[in-house]
């Protein structure tokens, strides 16, 4: 999957969890800082993005992801 | 350029008094703390503009929200940071970007999460040093200002204080809330409520210099958790007394014992962190309290009433008991109980029935009422002999308790003289009390409390404020001779020096050290015994022997040239029976002291406050009495005296049972000298003189017996 | 013991004494009785009087005199050794040796009592139907099966009457004050039995009832309390203007700080300060502290009211009659509502206003929080916290009962198969809604509760993560407390197929988790006894209690077979192997993440205290005692070791399965 792909796909988990714009969504936007992110949201965002892909990720590795870039990165290990 | 100390007491303008605020990482999570501070300060109506900042929300609190502190038009003079640890240095960097100086990072998630948070830590602070910004916090509960030109609560307690003369800080955020509704019960207020949590950049020195000049604030009360500029702490409370006059109050919490069991001195083993705080608060002024009781039981005094203008005190009482416990708890804190003039006990006669007792415990009897009381009271405060007056009140049948507050109210404000009170019981006398809080009359439970916090008020006023510490500066030492010897055994990697080189140094600062040398053969120590005279006291100089009397290396009491040469080959037979691995540097050959008071003391290093002198009276009295006095160094000459003068068993020095009073003037010598040696080398570890021996006035002291650890 | 009459001379002294008597020849003393120590005092009625003046134990261990002073006794009997003082009215009691009573009103009962044994009082439905009889040995067990079992009518008749035949035999027209016991400085006692060691000191009003102490286990009555229809149980403290009425009072209890409670039971260790309880099932650890705090017609235990927690049973329409059920280990935040009737699953965390009825039974160590008064759950949360694990370490250590009875039976494991078994159908919901909602939906509805439906997948790999841990831990004790030598055939052996029906679910009994089969059974037979009493069917109930670890590893046999298809023909090393590696996995896991969640909490702002006063009510902070040190915390401390006795554990059982 190209890195564009993974990237659009996480945006769109991450509009539909944090109920944004994917527009309002920078490339690096910090989930907490810049979108807001509770600790609740990011158990939410690492099911949607297990369920997005497909693929079962490290939980606990998982929840330390703090940015849309780190997200993308962390989830092509898997693919 | 501006000190960081300077430019924090210019930030902290701006953050008492804000004309606008922006709270960063706000939600609209109701009862989590980003939001509670938003409710707070719009709560608090708060006199200027108030900002959220928050990813998500448009608005909160029906105020308009940003998405970034740099989204805000209009300048910003406060930014309040709940944003978690993980991200919080991005906004306070915004904040710099902004241009904003002042900030209270609320956030926990630093130093004490260990090692990652110090990390944090570090990063907030560069952030701060970059961009010239102060922040109170992190890991705090924040600030109020109860200004009515200001009204902020820029904190996450329930709720805000009254108006008041007390300044409070505190590092725990937890105790903040707990003092917070232990003063509302009490109707206590504040000029400022400060949590300083981690104390990160603004530290409790910087706020109580704020205090200092904030007119608002009449006490400073202060609860820490640890010291960690000791030093810094005393200069700054003995400023903050000698310029303002207002006292200061401190809970130092941990009184524990820890750090006094493994050390290797004896003053290392007496000296606890805890008795040197003590020591170092008493030292600079500062009033220590045990518990949240006493300290506000000793700022109502302070905040409500005037000074006393001397200790003598009148008690007013309806019944006999409670009178008496008074007196003898008035007694004890070393109160006065006042002679009434003769004007005084006509009026008291007067209006009081016959079985009343017209002297000082004044006892209006149990059926008193308001008019009873107020004749007694109105008597006494005019009495010039009467400095102070506590009225006690027991509920009896006829007692119409609220009418008597309102009395003792009445006449509070017409006098010059502190009123004190105590209402015994709880439920019947609480309208009663309410009544007194309400217009600050300070009001305590037991009478001990109550004498207990007029002596403080007293000491403040009279002993403490206008006291000026003058440090003596010793000319007249030979600190090169000293700083030889500490060299050489430092380069040969020795971490203990005994008598012989002890007593250089010493003697080098001007103790009065016996006269000895130290020999290596029976021959030099015949020459030592001869420049001396006899007799003499030998002993064996070995870093590796520890107990020198067990192992048969003293004698002492020898008396001629022969039984020196003898005694030499017997003091290195012993030791090498016993000790056959000790390495030996020679035998110290020294005048025999003659007898006298033994005392000890010594220096110990501590780590908040630096180096710490000791004074005690020798033998079983340091064993077992721990009868010692400690005092941070550099002490001056009064300092010296006070130590000395302070131990219980000071009479023994002063010529009791008939003994001639000891020398004291060259004990002070001694102290202060050792004070400033403590001061010049800071390699000093540990030091124990043991004993010194005091003579009869003006035959001066000895040194016997010394030990220097470094 | 033999008593005489008084001789004239004796009657003479005492009257020099200012002794009175209506009729001196109604008053017999002891043998030994001398007048000395007797002054002031009026003797009416029938009195018994011993060798009042022989020594007895002060507080701080002083010698203290006997005597009667000031004093006016009517049918008493005081034996020897006994300081009577200040007593305006000593009426109708029986005084044994060594007993203190000062300045105290009246102290007295007045015709036949059973002293508060038999009173009966609406619990749990302040509305009525649930009517529990308060005795003097009353364990919480006992007081479940009264409560919950109504629809049992065989089983009501049986329990009512064996505990109205023990309230009968308490009947008395004297009341008594055990040896040992201290009164002091009260108001009126009247119709209160008095047991050993009991100190009450400055009660205001205290009616109708039983106050049980003894040698290690004293009861302490202190100030203003004022008591009607009540039974203290030993080891207790009731002061500081506790105000009950119809209320049991269980063993190690605290209550105290004003806090008033109606028809409500509290059992072992349970505490009770400044708020307001009615109608009340406090299962063991039931735990209230603070003001404005409204616990109301709920059953609770290991249970934390936060401060203005508050619950509601009327909705304004037949009256109070609606109900709740809060399981173990459950807590609300401050100001918290919850609107009966609800069910809370076990280990959950209440915050927030819930404005609907809800059932959460099946989804343990869940958060229930509120948006836009809708409520929300998230599953399992509670799990990882730091707080659960703490408490679960906490409650065994506080066990403040310290007699020689024990009445109320507690497990405290915090995985135990009452709350496995919901562990289980909570990760069977789970799948469920997962599965069945369209992944456009953002939330599920289940049981009155809201879902966030991403929640149930990530929710569901913590209950997992606790059943592994369940299992793992099951096994190993299992395996390490064999005395055989371990072979396969051994630890086949080990494994029970009794391939009868499952168990019908388990419950907790307010402290007693056991299957819910046994508990019918147990049922069925106290039902068939012949001349059932208290003793006979705390018995029974005994029975289940001391069972638990076999019903337990039945629970984890059944469990293995059911979810992992292990059974005892075909277990193997595999298996186990499988089993121990993931346990060790998953406690290092959630020990980490109580960890990371500790870090979090560690400066927490919400427990004060110490330093504070000093009494001992704040002194139960001791995990912020030494915060400001994360890892020189005990708790951190604890923590860290057990993950490293968790991998030589794990080895050295990995090691043994391999030699088999």
């Amino acid at each position: 999957m190209e890195k564009q792909e993974v990237q659009s796909r996480v945006k769109k988990v991450v509009s539909r969890v944090l109920k944004m714009d994917e527009s309002e969504i920078a490339d690096e936007a910090n989930f907490i800082f810049d979108l807001g992110a509770d600790s609740m949201q990011s158990l939410e965002l690492v099911a949607g993005f297990e369920e997005e892909f497909d693929i079962e990720m490290d939980q606990d590795k998982a929840l330390e992801i703090q940015s849309i870039d780190g997200a993308v990165e962390f989830i092509e290990v898997y693919l | 350029m501006t000190s960081r100390f300077e430019l924090h007491q210019e930030n902290l303008k701006k953050i008492f008094n804000p004309e606008s605020v922006a709270i960063v990482g706000a939600t609209k999570l109701k009862g989590t703390v980003p939001y509670d501070i938003v409710e707070n300060i719009l709560k608090s109506d708060f006199n200027g503009a108030v900002y959220p900042v928050s990813p998500r929300e448009k608005h909160i609190a029906s105020v308009k929200a940003y998405k970034y502190v740099i989204d805000i038009e209009d300048p910003v003079d406060l930014a309040i940071i709940v944003f978690p640890s993980a991200v919080a240095h991005m906004a306070l960097e915004q904040c710099g970007q902004k241009g904003i100086k002042s900030v209270i990072i609320i956030s926990a998630g630093y130093r004490e999460i260990g090692e990652k948070g110090i990390e944090r830590e570090a990063q907030i602070k560069e952030i701060a040093e970059k961009y010239d910004i102060s922040f109170i916090g992190p890991n705090c509960l924040g600030v109020i200002n109860t200004d009515p030109s200001v009204n902020l609560d820029a904190s996450f307690a329930r709720q805000m204080p009254d108006p008041g003369n007390i300044g409070f800080l505190s590092q725990s955020g937890a105790l903040c809330t707990a003092v917070l509704d232990y003063a509302r019960a009490k109707h206590i207020g504040f000029s400022k409520f400060i949590s300083f949590g981690n104390k990160a950049d603004i530290s409790e020195i910087d706020l109580m210099f704020y205090l200092m000049k904030d007119e608002q604030t009449k006490v400073i009360l202060l609860y820490l958790e640890e010291v960690s500029d000791g030093k810094a702490l005393m200069n700054a409370a003995r400023e903050v007394i000698a310029q303002s006059g207002k006292p200061i109050l401190i809970i130092k919490s941990g009184r524990t014992s820890e750090g006094a069991s493994a050390a290797a001195s004896h003053t290392g083993s007496l000296a606890g962190s805890d008795e040197i705080c003590d020591a170092a608060f008493e030292q600079a002024g500062i009033l220590r309290c045990d518990n949240i009781e006493e300290m506000f039981n000793k700022a109502m005094a302070f905040a409500y009433q005037p000074p006393p203008r001397s200790n003598r005190v009148a008690i007013i009482t309806n019944a006999g008991g409670p009178g008496v416990l008074t007196t003898d708890a008035a007694v004890k804190e070393g109160l006065e109980i006042a002679r009434f003039s003769e004007e005084t006990t006509k009026l008291l006669k007067r209006h009081l029935p016959s079985t009343a007792n017209i002297k000082n415990p004044v006892d209006v009897i149990g059926d008193a009422r308001a008019d009873r009381y107020n004749a007694a009271l109105t008597a006494i405060t005019n009495d010039d002999a009467v400095d102070g007056i506590f009225v006690i009140l027991t509920p009896q049948s006829m007692t119409n308790i609220d009418a008597i507050a309102e009395e003792i109210v009445k006449v509070a404000k017409e006098t010059d003289k502190p009123i004190y009170t105590s209402f015994m019981g709880e439920a019947d006398v609480a309208s009663g009390i309410d009544i007194l809080l309400r217009n600050k009359i300070p009001h305590y439970i037991l009478p001990e409390s109550m004498c207990k916090a007029f002596e403080s008020d007293f000491r403040f006023h009279h002993k403490i404020k206008g006291h000026r510490f003058k440090p003596v500066k010793v000319e007249d030492v030979d600190k090169e001779a000293a700083a030889k010897v500490l060299e050489g055994a430092l380069q040969s990697g020795r971490q203990v020096l005994e008598e012989d080189e002890a007593e250089i140094i010493l003697g080098a600062y001007g103790l009065p050290v016996l006269k000895g040398g130290l020999a290596k053969s029976a021959e030099e120590a015949i020459e030592v015994a001869k420049r001396i005279g006899f007799p003499v006291a030998m002993k064996i100089m070995s870093d590796d022997i520890i107990h020198k009397f067990d192992t048969g290396g003293v004698i002492l009491d020898v008396e001629n040239e022969e039984a020196v040469g003898i005694k030499y080959q017997e003091i290195l037979d012993n030791v090498k029976e016993k000790a056959p691995e000790a390495q030996i540097r020679g035998i110290w050959v020294t005048e025999m002291a003659h007898k006298g008071e033994e005392v000890i003391l010594g220096i110990k290093r501590d780590a908040a406050f630096g180096p710490v002198i000791m004074f005690g009276l020798g033998g079983i009295f340091v064993e077992i009495f721990k009868d010692v006095k400690f005092r941070v160094a550099p002490l001056g000459e009064t300092g010296a005296r006070e130590m000395i003068e302070s131990i219980k068993g000071h009479k023994l020095l002063a010529g009791a049972r008939g003994k001639n009073p000891a020398d004291t003037d060259s004990l002070v010598d001694c102290i202060y000298r050792l004070s400033q040696l403590a001061v010049d080398f800071p390699e000093i570890k540990e030091l124990d003189v043991n004993p010194i021996i005091v003579y009869d006035e003006g035959n001066g002291c000895a040194v016997v017996d010394a030990k220097i650890m470094f | 013991m033999e008593y005489r009459k008084l001789s004239p001379e004796e009657i003479s002294g005492l009257e020099q004494q200012g002794c009175t008597s209506d009729n001196w020849t109604e008053i017999r003393v002891s043998a030994s009785f001398d007048i000395s120590k007797i002054y002031k005092t009026a003797f009416n009625g029938s009195c018994r009087i011993g060798l009042v003046n022989r020594a007895l134990s002060g507080s701080n261990g002083e010698e203290i005199k006997g005597g009667i002073y000031n004093s006016v006794l009517r049918n008493a009997t005081l034996e020897d050794g006994v300081l009577i003082r200040n007593v305006h009215l000593l009426e109708n009691y029986h005084v044994e040796t060594d007993v203190i009573i000062e300045n105290v009103s009246e102290l007295l009962v007045d015709g036949e009592s059973a002293f508060g044994n038999g009173v009966e009082i609406d619990v749990l439905n302040e509305g009525g139907g649930r009517e529990l009889l308060l005795f003097d040995r009353l364990s919480s067990q006992l007081a479940y099966l009264m409560v919950i079992y109504r629809h049992d009518t065989a089983l009501m008749k049986l329990l009512k009457g064996a505990i109205e035949k023990y309230s009968k035999e308490k009947r008395s027209i004297t009341g008594r004050v055990g040896s040992g016991s201290r009164i002091s400085n009260c108001n009126t006692i009247q119709n209160v039995f008095i047991g050993f060691d009991v100190t009450i000191k400055g009660a205001q009003y205290l009616q109708n009832g039983t106050i049980i102490g003894e040698k290690d286990a004293s009861t302490f009555v202190g100030s203003g309390v004022i008591a009607k229809d009540f039974i203290i149980q030993s080891g207790s403290v009731v002061d500081t203007g506790a105000l009950l009425e119809g209320t049991f009072v269980g063993q190690g209890v605290k209550i105290g700080k004003q806090f008033s409670s109606e028809n409500s039971v509290f059992f072992a260790n349970s505490e009770g300060f400044h708020s307001e309880a009615v109608s009340v099932f406090g299962g063991p650890y039931t735990v209230t502290h603070h003001r404005s705090t409204l616990l109301i017609a709920g059953m609770y235990s290991f249970f934390n009211a936060g401060s203005g927690t508050n619950q509601s049973n009327h909705m304004y329409k037949l009256g109070p009659l609606h109900q709740g059920i809060v399981e173990r280990g459950s807590k609300t935040g401050s100001f918290s509502y919850l609107l009966w009737p609800c069910k809370v699953g076990p280990y959950s965390v209440v915050m927030g206003k819930h404005g609907g009825n809800f059932d959460t039974s099946n989804l343990p160590f869940s958060y229930l929080t509120v948006e836009n008064e809708k409520t929300f759950l998230t599953p399992a949360m509670n799990l990882i916290t730091v707080g659960t694990r703490r408490d679960s370490t906490k409650w065994p250590n506080r066990d403040r009962r310290k007699g020689t009875t024990k009445l109320d039976l507690i497990h405290f494991d915090l995985l135990n198969p009452f709350v496995m078994n919901k562990v289980l159908n909570g990760i069977d919901i789970l799948t469920e809604l997962y599965e069945k909602t369209p992944k456009e939906r953002e939330v599920v509805n289940y049981n009155g509760v809201r879902i966030k439906r991403l929640m149930l997948k990530s929710c569901k790999k913590y209950y997992e993560m606790a059943l592994h841990i369940f299992i793992g831990d099951q096994v190993f004790n299992k395996i390490e407390k064999l005395n055989a030598p371990v072979t396969m055939e051994v630890l086949k052996g080990l494994m029970k197929n009794n391939n009868t029906e499952p168990e019908a679910e388990w419950v907790d009994m307010a402290g007693l988790v056991t299957p819910g089969g046994q508990l019918n059974d147990t049922i069925s037979r106290i039902k068939t006894m012949k001349d059932a009493d208290v003793l006979k069917i705390e018995n029974k109930l005994l029975a289940l209690f001391e069972n638990y670890e076999i019903y337990s590893w039945n629970f984890v046999c059944q469990v293995m077979k059911e979810r992992f298809g292990i059974t005892k023909e075909s277990l193997n090393s595999d298996h186990l192997e499988d089993i121990i590696l993931r346990w060790k996995e998953n406690s290092i896991r959630l020990n980490n993440m109580i960890l990371s969640d500790a870090k979090k909490e560690f400066d927490a702002n919400s427990k004060i205290g110490f330093g504070l006063g000093g009494d001992d009510a704040v002194k139960n902070a001791d995990f912020e005692k030494v915060r400001g040190n994360y890892n020189e915390n005990s708790f951190v401390k604890g923590l860290h070791e057990e993950n490293g006795s968790i991998e030589t554990r794990a080895t050295d059982m990995i090691k043994k399965l391999e030699e088999l």
